[in-house]
């Protein structure tokens, strides 16, 4: 591409860079903000400094979320105590009673909620089960 | 080369912003008796050690403790078995990071063979 000199009149001025950065923002937003919807609920840990960390991840493994009310979700739905056992019943008739069972209770619940959770899998034959803790804070709090 | 150093500016900030540092995430390996199960016999053993947390305090086979008496506890008795299997027991209105807290120490000690009740 040839640049030519033009004096005495003013070159236009290229657009081309401006757009492409415009449209690459739009395209950073859009997937940044899909990102977000994934979130788990948020929720403070108990902190657990000398717990295992998790090493490797099941892909099986349901992640029950009890928040501050007690109220229970898996993933971003929220669940009745009934629902989570027929949803717990799905998954061992699926995956067997090994599947693991992560439960992510927030610090100040009350162990009446998280009590429902354990009984729901206890229910259908899970006796194993696994409590989430905060090993090491990295994020500063919200 | 001016495209493919852009290219190399976008991808940069691009994992800048979207990287963020992830908390590590301990996981407490418990065991849930069923809820239909008979209940424990009156006359339990005295090998069994029964932690009972309540709103308040803790207590071991009816003593109460303080977390570091806990944990010295604990310590001594995983130097004689690992596994011996410990009862916690939680009244329903204890919040959930005092049962963190006993597991925790479990953990901490090397006892594996934890089992959760309600009370």
């Amino acid at each position: 591409m040839k640049y030519r000199k033009k004096r005495g009149e003013e070159r236009e001025m290229d657009m081309t860079p401006m757009i492409d950065i415009v449209f690459q923002l739009i395209i950073f937003f859009i997937v940044t903000i899909n990102l977000e919807k994934d979130k788990l609920k948020p929720i403070e840990l108990a902190p657990s400094p000398e717990g295992p960390a998790i090493e490797k991840k099941d892909p099986r493994m349901v992640v029950i979320t009890v928040d501050k009310k007690g109220e229970i979700s898996i993933g971003s739905v929220g669940l009745s105590a009934i629902q989570l056992q027929g949803v717990m019943q799905n998954a061992v008739n699926l995956h067997g009673f090994g599947i693991p069972v992560l439960v992510r209770g927030d610090r100040k619940t009350l162990h009446a909620k998280v009590r429902l959770v354990m009984d729901a899998c206890a229910s259908v034959g899970i006796w194993k089960i696994k409590f989430a803790a905060m090993k090491e804070k990295v994020t500063p709090p919200a | 080369m001016t495209p493919m150093i852009d290219v190399v500016f976008q991808l940069l900030v691009f994992f800048i912003f979207t990287l963020k540092p992830q908390d590590i995430i301990a996981e407490l390996n418990v065991n849930r008796p069923a809820p239909d199960s008979r209940p424990p016999p009156k006359d339990q053993p005295q090998d069994l050690v029964s932690i009972t947390i309540g709103p308040r305090v803790i207590d071991v086979n009816g003593v109460v403790y303080s977390m570091a008496r806990l944990e010295r506890k604990l310590q001594r008795l995983a130097s004689f078995s690992k596994t011996q299997s410990i009862l916690i027991k939680c009244t329903l209105d204890s919040r959930h990071e005092k049962l963190v807290g006993v597991l925790d120490v479990c953990a901490k000690a090397g006892l594996t063979n934890l089992s959760v009740f309600t009370l």
